[in-house]
């Protein structure tokens, strides 16, 4: 048997089974509490949320299938040094500092839907009503896709169907589940259902914890075992080189300004009741990555220690490895097993359901309504929503399908990093934007094309890799150049008056 | 009685309730990056602490220290809010 599988026998297969039926409950009860068949309320869920659904909301959605599997994939690669991610982690809330209280107030007197509304709001610009959502969705669909995979390698490693059923079946019966209760409750059922997914999260890693200490003995241990192996086991403990040094501070500052941009948490900072609310949240956020980024770290240290031998996506799974030699060991360890596995679940599904609900707002709102049918009511809006929502997953699901069977599977912190090169490249536009009067519409839509001519020019270039730096860095550089230089020479023509912030 | 502190320019940096965009701020977020990214240890740094590799626990000291100086902002930096902030949202109509 593949020693990655786990089968879970009935009692873990029912507990899975009642907490998957729980979301669907969940969906129908959105539908129930709904008000109208306004867009506000089927995207951002009327009113409005309280501290307790945001900051569950906000931790479900940022903290993903990428960081149960992902990163500890990339920490079984690359050791320590991958702390990166509790760095960058930390990082995406400090970069909410420079846009969030300014948009959330925003958002509240002008109500805003879609991110691209306050692009819109604040510049009036056609290019940029083009490019943005595209671009955002074009980033949320990658983000999608490698939530999708991950759902389908989860699935992978519970039971004992063959590697590529297993893995179909598992995109299928996921994305399933999780387009109806979207279908359904919309923002509310996708919000509510990240309180149960949250949760079990938070818990989940809790669990995480204690096995790895238990099943593998204390971190000290692991050090001692990796320092005392070979050159690239010892490597993993070592500090990183100077282009490692260099990767890390590309990350920081890559997730610090696109992350914090993702769309469906901006569309979070939108939905927050008031501004205490959102003040709470963030305050939490901001030690979240010490109890979930550092843990999936340690399981990737602890794998890369105890079960060498893995290369490139298949250390991916060294999660699901590790639980199925836990599971093995005990009673308890079955248990905690079959839970941290519905974490693993709530983790990709709250993840993705937020993507595909944003995507389906934008294309809806920014592109429908904006530019084919600008006349349209929003209930016929709300209702092509609902139906994008399904367009857009079946179509991932098939690359996801697609992907798998490829001989060269992309790893998952590869798809990540595809995402940010782009999202970063909406930095100017929203940051600078929401604080320098006088940056332009025109100068950001040619600094936003600027920086992903650059960007994509330079994918694949072997001296930007050399550097460590994110091509999308080098984008972004040139994109504010552009962008500056622009608006200081525009802003003195009068067609080109400065827009209100207010 | 005039109040003293009127004369004053305005300084976004030591006016609390105002911005985030301050240079002693983006500074101190500087330092702790340049504290938190192991650049400056030796390349083969073997010393351990907790069971963890030394610089590790400096880094995750200089996380932990990103954090609090966050929410340190958070709470005494938020930028004002209107009056009419907590009202409900207007219909986007």
């Amino acid at each position: 048997m593949n020693d990655s599988v786990m089968p879970f026998g009935w009692g873990g297969i029912t507990f899975i089974a009642f907490y998957l039926f729980g979301l669907l409950c969940i969906g129908w009860m959105g539908r129930r509490a709904r008000q109208d068949n306004s867009l506000r309320d089927f995207y951002l869920g009327g009113k409005g949320v309280g501290v307790v659904v945001l900051l569950l909301t906000l931790y479900a959605t940022q903290y993903s299938g990428n960081t149960m599997f992902g990163f500890s994939g990339k920490a079984y690669r690359i050791g320590f040094s991958w702390i990166t991610s509790v760095h960058f982690m930390t990082a995406i809330i400090v970069g909410y500092l420079l846009f969030a209280p300014q948009l959330h107030r925003l958002s509240h007197q002008h109500g805003f839907i879609t991110p691209n509304d306050f692009l819109n709001h604040r510049y009036r610009h056609k290019g940029i009503n083009i490019v943005a959502p595209i671009l955002m969705v074009l980033a949320l669909g990658n983000y999608l896709l490698a939530q999708l995979m991950a759902m389908g390698r989860a699935l992978q490693g519970l039971t004992t169907m063959p590697p590529q059923t297993a893995y179909i079946v598992g995109v299928v019966l996921l994305a399933l589940i999780m387009v109806v209760y979207e279908t359904l409750g919309g923002f509310r059922a996708v919000a509510w259902t990240d309180v149960l997914q949250g949760t079990i999260l938070m818990i989940g890693f809790g669990v995480l914890m204690i096995l790895i200490w238990t099943q593998y003995g204390g971190i000290a241990e692991t050090t001692q075992k990796l320092l005392a192996g070979t050159e690239s086991d010892r490597a993993k403990v070592l500090p990183p080189d100077g282009m490692g040094a260099r990767n890390w501070l590309s990350y920081v500052i890559i997730f610090g300004l696109g992350a914090s941009l993702y769309p469906q948490a901006v569309q979070r900072i939108y939905s927050a009741k008031s501004t205490n609310t959102l003040r709470t949240s963030l305050i939490f956020m901001a030690f979240l990555p010490l109890t979930t980024a550092w843990i999936a770290v340690l399981v990737g240290v602890t794998g890369a220690a105890h079960v060498p031998g893995l290369d490139g996506a298949q250390s991916d799974r060294i999660l699901t490895i590790l639980c199925r030699e836990v599971q093995q060991s005990s009673l308890l360890g079955y248990w905690l097993v079959v839970v941290l596995f519905s974490a693993i679940l709530g983790a990709l599904m709250s993840t993705a359901d937020s993507c595909m609900l944003t995507i389906s707002s934008m294309v809806t709102k920014d592109i429908y309504l904006g530019f084919i049918q600008p006349n349209a009511s929003e209930e016929r809006l709300t209702q092509l929503g609902k139906w994008l929502s399904w367009i857009v997953v079946a179509l991932l699901a098939g690359v996801a399908i697609y992907m798998n069977s490829l001989e060269t599977k992309p790893t998952l912190v590869k798809l990540l990093d595809l995402k940010f090169d782009m999202l970063v490249q909406l930095a100017p536009g929203f940051m600078l934007g929401l604080h320098w009067r006088r940056l332009t519409g025109t100068a950001v839509f040619w600094g936003l094309i600027t920086g992903l001519v650059v960007t994509f020019g330079l994918y694949g270039n072997a001296w930007i890799k050399s550097t460590g730096f994110h091509q999308g860095l080098f984008g972004l550089a040139a994109n504010l150049t552009v962008a500056i230089a622009l608006s200081l020479i525009l802003s003195r023509n009068p067609k080109e008056s400065p827009p209100s912030l207010s | 009685m005039a109040d003293p502190s009127a004369d004053k320019p305005e300084n976004e940096c030591c006016n609390h309730q105002r911005s985030f965009l301050c240079w002693r701020i983006w500074t101190i977020y500087g330092l702790l990056a340049a504290i938190g990214i192991p650049w400056y240890w030796p390349k083969d740094h073997a010393t351990q602490l907790l069971g963890l590799p030394a610089w590790t626990c400096v880094s995750l000291l200089a996380s932990l220290g990103a954090s609090v100086l966050t929410t340190w902002l958070i709470l005494t930096h938020w930028p004002a809010a209107p009056d009419d902030e907590n009202k409900p949202a207007s219909d986007p109509s």
